[in-house]
């Protein structure tokens, strides 16, 4: 085994040196962690953000049409050469009002789970809660920061567009439950993006099922390249696998727009054609209702006339009727009287003939009464003769009936009835005179009875006698009879002469009664002429009177008609006006319309809007990011490598000096120069190449786990990669290697320059000399003795004070440097919330709203939390300047009150810090917009609004501002470079100081607002974008943290390295009786000196790393803080003198432990 | 009690009984002393003699409480330093001890009259830097920097620093070691000067025997033994020394 020895020598160095060897290796460890781990940083970030990309299928462009795909759009995309999948979609930006009534801005874009069953649909979305829409009426809102904590699964939320457009044209349905929360590779940071509506600031975005969307072209397309799995996200090859792709996709989007705009125009011609075709449809039509309505006019006239001839016509009929009539009835009048004369003529007349009459009819009368009597009398006078004949018979029957009875009587008293049968026999005897004697006899008295013929003759005897009684009654009556018999013939004689004489009377009467009745006739028919006369008259007059009315009535009707006809006509102009009006409107808006239109169709971009994942902010931003990370990796650590080296480079050249015998030695034994110096070379290589390898091993983890750990909170990218990387590995191995081995190799080369003889004597002791202090005598008598010692001893060894304080100062900075990010980052919500936006909070109007509705006096003035408030006009647009190229987003603000503004906002000068008064000339924009726009006071910039007008603004101020852009101007200024007065849609206020502005409490009852869109408190927004900067936060930890390990070891190692080579020295002192502190003290004196002028270097260095370092990494939204604090400065010091001491309470003990016969006799 | 009453009698301004010094060297332990026992009397220019690895250095260095014994006991005027923190042998080194090594230990940065004020600087009653090198013959010199001053006048500074704190004890360990022979005798010379005309007890290591002459007392050391103790009634001057 050759040069065994030698190995072993080399071992045992090792083993003896572990101290060094372990402190070799941990600085290199630390520097090469620092390098690698940092420099690995931006290509893990990148890996992890394209394994994110690619789990979550991110799509390479979403195009977006100005008026929707048509299907041949899409198929034109899907055929463009490299393209992938293409996956349609609709988009739409919609305000969203929640539960809590709190409205924000919202892009919903539509899902459908369809796209995404076969695992190929395009950016996937992440479901953090819940799960993602599956039928109408649900919607997946972002799961980011700003949505407010009150929209919960299950809450209901409505969607609602700006004024002027109508749901229904986008979607089917307004009011949806949320069903989940999801977070999109299209998002992956906070930034949401711009829109037209509201403030202009998308505040998140969402799902809605597909079938929701009431648009009948889809309005977005998302598209993979085929390849683009090949690639990784942001790399070059990336962007130039793109371009192509791009570029097609764009010329497809210019020839389907300009055929679209061709469509466009074709319809408006079309329609300027119909517009054309009505204008004179309606101009004809209105002719002709005119002319109608003159028409109508004239005839009206024309009644009008007639009705009035008519009048004066009838009038004079009538009037002609009315003097016949009374001629008429004149005449009748006469006609009466003549005829009353002959009446009475003829009455006198018909008075004598009545009395002619009376008289003959009181003869009549007479005549008849004894016409009565003597008619009687004529048929009495038969009846009478024959009744007195008969009489004269019954007379003589009744005399010989009386005669038979007195003959039977006689008989029976000579012979009574001897039996019955003889009874018998008389009673028929009897019964053949008188029957009724034979029915009397034959029932009173029967045969039986005693005394029978007594009685029988008793009964015969009183029938007897009342037959005699009643035959001579018979014969007095007969005679008087007879006698009246013969005066009723007298009579008779004497009434037909009576009846002769009133003959002849009658026939006189008759005569005259003729003639009377003749005039009577005569009369009458007068009479019934002058009273058919009359009744014509009345007739007549009726008649008249009848026409009068009617003509009245008519003349009334007429006159009615004829107003009814004008009330008509004037209806009829008023109606025609009005449609004439309506019409010319009509046309007028149709004209509008198509101007509009015309206006529109130039306004429609020509092109499609082909935006690649660059232009997503969250994509850019992230590689902005990463670049960021990369850059400080550029310089941070290599500073860190440098210092890390260099300390390594002092320890092995120490090294090597202290074994300057052993040199000498082994060249005195005859190894060659290379084997001894192998020695050193093997000996820094094991360490640096452990070092390297421990480090990077562990920096490749650490590093960029920490940091992408810390943009997880800013970033949704989740999963990690962390691969090895042989180039940063190889780059910071080799560089430590060949630093400390090159420094090993010229310190041995040194050495063995020298002879063996020379080398194996102790170094000759660096010369003491007088220092430049010393000549400054007044000070340098003034300093004690130990202190003139320490003072010689710094300047003494140049190498090593220029190695202390290169390390210390190194370290100093990369501690200024770390805390002085902390204080740019705090700086940020420090000064923006706490110097700049001063105003508690802003509320956001809906200038949709009436006037009356939106009377921000009374929103505000009358909230007793409110203590002022300040109305502004509020608007995001972008701004561009001749000199930048690029254009950033920026917000324009304008308050109504210039003077109130200072109350709200402190508008002021960064280093100056003088106040920035706003005036009527320009705008005041916001200090990093004015370094990205490279203008300055005097410039000009252009701005582009929401509507895509662009007006330029003279600046006449740079104001301090951290976050995002702001220009800011009067509300003049504005009028002057607009030509519109702005529409004030939000204000600033500031809360009472009784009010609780952490609390809810206000933002609840501005809320309760119709006409309050939403409320953000500053404190809230402060606190939101803390916790995005905590990420930032968490990298300068990691800096610190870094500088402060290698801080310490790097005066551990400086301290020991002093230490031992001056181990003699502080051996005599001790030997001389220096007490521990004061040996300690002499060192350490020394050492503070050092620390401290390092430190003091340290800081300059600092500042300026700091300014590179944010610089590098200050993102384009925002200014983080310039210049560390001087709590920074005092940190960093006080942190590396807490280092130093910590570092020196060691070294006490080491030199408490050095031992001075050792010391002291190693060198015999 | 009794004894320790004699004892104290009869005792030696130095005294050292059955010093025993070991040093391990990994599973070896080496005696550097063995029971090592003499005593100095205030004001003897003592030497101590013996070739190398005797031990010589070893009872120095523990007499100038710079390394710790094992066994026994050395005590030193009326203290017991073998029983001394290190905190009291580094109060004993300051007041009491002057040590002058063979390679002067001179601190490099600091000018001869520097070198003597670091010591003189830290003890109660020094005697003026200045004054002290101006003893030693180094007036003009006082200066210069070690690397100006040759190697007798360094360890002739290294005698004046040593002086300057008016030690009860000089303690020179070879201090002729890396100096030609007339430097040596001149540095000797001044040592026994010293020794005479301060009364101040030296206690000179080295190997050279033929220095023993101007003790007043010699111990031959071997093995970490002592081997003799001779008490030179007449010592002679360093200049009738020839070597």
């Amino acid at each position: 085994m050759r040069k065994k020895s030698f190995y072993k020598d080399l071992l045992r160095t090792i083993y003896k040196s572990k101290a060094r060897f372990l402190s070799i290796m941990v600085i290199i460890a630390i520097g090469v962690g620092f390098y690698a781990g940092i420099n690995a940083t931006e290509p893990d970030m990148i890996l992890s953000a394209d394994k994110y990309y690619k789990q979550n299928k991110l799509s390479d462009f979403r195009i977006v049409s100005p008026l929707g795909f048509r299907e041949e759009d899409i198929l034109n995309v899907r055929k463009t050469d490299g393209v992938g999948k293409v996956q349609e979609g609709y988009s739409k930006d919609l305000f969203f009002t929640a539960d809590d009534e709190n409205t924000s801005v919202v892009r919903v874009f539509s899902y459908n789970s369809k796209y995404y069953e076969d695992g190929e649909g395009l950016n996937v979305p992440v479901v953090i809660e819940g799960r993602m829409p599956e039928k109408s009426g649900e919607i997946a809102v972002d799961h980011g920061v700003r949505i407010s904590h009150d929209i919960k699964i299950g809450s209901e939320v409505v969607l609602s567009v700006p004024n002027g457009e109508e749901l229904d044209d986008f979607l089917k349905t307004d009011t949806f439950v949320v069903v989940g929360t999801v977070e999109s590779p299209l998002y992956i940071d906070f930034e949401r993006g711009q829109t037209n509506i509201g403030d202009g600031s998308i505040d998140f975005f969402a799902y809605l099922w597909e079938d929701d969307f009431a648009m009948d072209r889809y309005t977005d397309l998302f598209l993979s390249t085929a390849e683009s799995d090949n690639f990784i996200a942001y790399s070059d090859e990336y962007k130039e696998h793109l371009a192509p792709v791009q570029s097609s996709l764009e010329e497809l989007g210019i020839e389907a727009m300009e055929e679209e705009i061709r469509q466009s125009e074709k319809e408006l011609e079309d329609g300027r054609r119909e517009l054309e075709d009505n204008r004179k449809k309606a101009e004809s039509e209105l002719a002709d209702a005119e002319k109608k309505l003159l028409d109508a006019e004239k005839e009206i006239e024309t009644n009008e006339r007639e009705l009035r001839l008519n009048e004066q016509k009838y009038t004079r009929e009538i009037e002609e009727k009315r003097e016949q009539l009374q001629k008429g009835k004149e005449e009748l009048e006469k006609g009466k009287a003549l005829y009353e004369e002959n009446y009475n003529k003829w009455l006198e007349g018909y008075k004598e003939y009545q009395k002619g009459v009376e008289k003959l009819d009181s003869a009549k009368a007479q005549l008849d009464e004894a016409r009565t009597s003597v008619k009687q009398l004529e048929a009495e006078l038969p009846e009478i003769k024959k009744q007195l004949d008969s009489s004269m018979v019954q007379l003589n029957a009744l005399q010989q009936s009386i005669q038979g009875l007195e003959g039977i009587n006689k008989n029976l008293s000579s012979n009574p009835p001897a039996s019955e049968e003889e009874y018998k026999k008389l009673l028929d005897n009897i019964k053949a005179y008188s029957p009724e004697a034979a029915g009397f006899i034959g029932g009173n008295v029967k045969y039986s009875d005693d005394n029978f013929v007594l009685k029988l003759r008793g009964s015969l005897d009183s029938i007897i006698s009342n037959m005699r009684k009643k035959h001579s009654d018979g014969q007095k009556k007969y005679q008087e009879g007879l006698s009246q018999y013969g005066k009723g013939i007298k009579a008779i004689e004497e009434y037909n002469e009576g009846m002769a004489a009133y003959e002849t009377e009658r026939e006189k009467l008759k005569a005259a009664k003729s003639a009377l009745d003749n005039s009577k006739i005569e009369l009458d028919k007068a009479k019934e002429e002058i009273q058919k006369n009359e009744a014509d008259i009345l007739e007549g007059e009726k008649a008249l009177i009848k026409a009068s009315q009617d003509l009245d009535k008519r003349l009334k009707e007429g006159r009615e008609q004829l107003e009814q006809a004008k009330k008509e006509l004037a209806d009829g102009w008023e109606s025609y006006n009005k449609e004439r009006a309506e019409a010319l409107q009509k046309i007028e808006d149709a004209e509008n319309e198509i101007i509009e239109a015309e206006k529109l169709i130039k306004k429609i971009p020509g092109e499609w809007f082909v935006y690649n994942r660059e232009d997503n902010p969250g994509y850019s931003g992230y590689g902005d990011d990463a670049k960021r990370i990369g850059a400080v990796a550029k310089v941070f650590p290599l500073f860190f490598f440098l210092v890390a080296a260099l300390v390594c480079l002092t320890t092995m050249t120490r090294m090597v000096e202290e074994e300057r015998r052993e040199i000498g030695t082994f060249k005195a034994l005859g190894y060659s120069t290379i084997t001894i110096s192998s020695k050193y070379l093997v000996y820094a290589l094991i360490s640096s190449l452990f070092g390297s390898i421990l480090g990077f091993s562990i920096g490749f983890k650490l590093f960029p786990n920490a940091i992408i750990n810390a943009y997880e909170i800013m970033y949704n990218i989740h999963g990690r990669v962390t691969p090895f990387h042989m180039n940063y590995a190889l780059i910071s191995t080799l560089l430590a290697v060949i630093t400390t081995v090159s420094a090993s190799l010229l310190a041995t080369l040194q050495e063995l320059r020298s002879t063996p003889a020379v080398l194996i004597q102790p170094r000759a002791p660096k010369p003491g000399k007088r220092i430049f202090l010393e000549r400054i005598t007044i000070l340098w008598n003034r300093l004690t003795f130990l202190h003139k010692v320490t003072a010689r001893n710094i300047f003494r060894y140049k190498r090593r004070f220029l190695m202390t304080v290169i390390g210390i100062s190194g370290c100093t900075a990369l501690l200024l440097t770390g805390f002085g990010l902390k204080d740019s980052i705090n700086d940020v919500l420090d000064k923006q919330f706490a110097e700049i936006f001063i105003y508690d909070g802003q509320v956001i109007i809906d200038t949709d709203k009436e006037a009356h509705e939106r009377d921000v006096n009374k929103i505000m003035g009358e909230n007793k939390y409110i203590d002022s408030y300040l109305q502004v006009f509020y608007e995001s647009g972008k701004a561009v300047s001749a000199k930048s190229g690029r254009s950033y987003e920026v917000n324009l603000y304008i308050p109504e009150d210039t003077g109130l503004l200072e109350n709200f906002i402190n508008l002021h000068e960064r280093q100056s810090r003088n106040k920035i008064e706003l005036t009527n000339d320009g705008a005041v924009i916001t200090e990093k917009l004015s370094k990205l726009l490279r203008v300055g006071v005097g410039d000009t910039i252009k701005y582009r609004d929401t509507n895509n007008v662009t007006y330029d603004i003279n600046i006449t101020g740079i104001a301090e501002n951290y976050i995002t852009h702001y220009i800011f101007m009067t509300p003049e200024y504005f009028r002057t470079i607009s030509e519109k007065s702005p529409a004030y849609n939000s204000v600033v206020f500031n809360a009472t100081e009784s009010a609780n502005i952490d609390g809810d409490t206000i933002a609840e009852e501005l809320m309760s607002e119709d006409a309050v869109l939403g409320v953000i408190m500053t404190r809230s927004i402060a606190d939101k974008i803390k916790d995005t900067m905590e990420s930032l936060d968490y990298v300068v930890m990691i800096l610190i943290m870094s500088a402060g390990a290698l801080a310490f070891v790097v005066l551990y190692n400086l301290t020991n390295i002093n230490i031992t080579e001056r181990v003699r020295e502080i051996a005599t002192i001790k030997v001389l009786g220096f007490r521990d502190r004061e040996v300690s003290a002499y060192v350490y004196r020394e050492n503070m000196v050092l620390t401290l002028i390092g430190t003091m270097t340290g800081l300059i260095l600092g500042f300026w790393l700091h300014r590179y370092v944010i610089q590098t990494m200050e993102i384009d939204s925002m200014m983080f803080g310039q210049y560390a604090h001087l709590k920074s400065y005092l940190l960093s010091i006080i942190l590396t003198l807490v280092f130093s001491i910590f570092v020196n309470f060691f070294v006490h003990n080491k030199l408490k432990n050095v031992n001075m016969v050792e010391a002291l006799k190693s060198v015999e | 009690m009794v004894i320790i009453y004699k004892v104290k009698v009869i005792m030696s301004y130095i005294q050292l009984h059955n010093v025993h010094k070991r040093y391990r060297m990994g599973e070896v332990i080496i005696n550097a002393l063995n029971g090592v026992s003499f005593s100095i009397e205030k004001g003897e220019f003592a030497v101590v003699v013996g070739p190398s690895g005797a031990g010589k250095t070893t009872v120095l260095n523990i007499l100038g409480g710079m390394d710790s014994l094992d066994e026994g006991t050395v005590i030193v005027g009326d203290r017991n330093i073998s029983e001394y923190t290190d905190k009291m042998l580094t109060e004993y080194r300051r007041y009491d001890i002057g040590f002058v090594f063979q390679f002067y230990n001179l601190i490099q940065n600091l000018t001869a009259k520097e070198n003597v004020e670091l010591s003189s600087q830290i003890c109660n009653d020094p005697l003026d830097a200045e004054e002290v090198l101006e003893m030693v013959g180094l007036k003009e010199r006082m200066n210069n920097f070690p690397s100006q001053l040759s190697g007798g006048e360094q360890q002739r500074v290294a005698i004046a620093r040593a002086l300057a704190k008016r030690p009860k004890l000089l303690l020179c360990d070879e201090p002729t070691g890396a100096l030609d022979y007339q430097t040596g005798k001149s540095v000797l010379k001044l040592l026994q000067d010293t020794c005479k005309s301060t009364g101040m007890t030296v206690v000179m290591i080295t190997h050279n025997s033929a220095l023993a002459d101007m003790a007043d007392k010699v111990i031959k050391m071997k093995n970490g033994r002592v081997t003799d103790i001779r008490i030179n009634e007449k010592p002679l001057p360093v200049e009738r020394i020839e070597w």
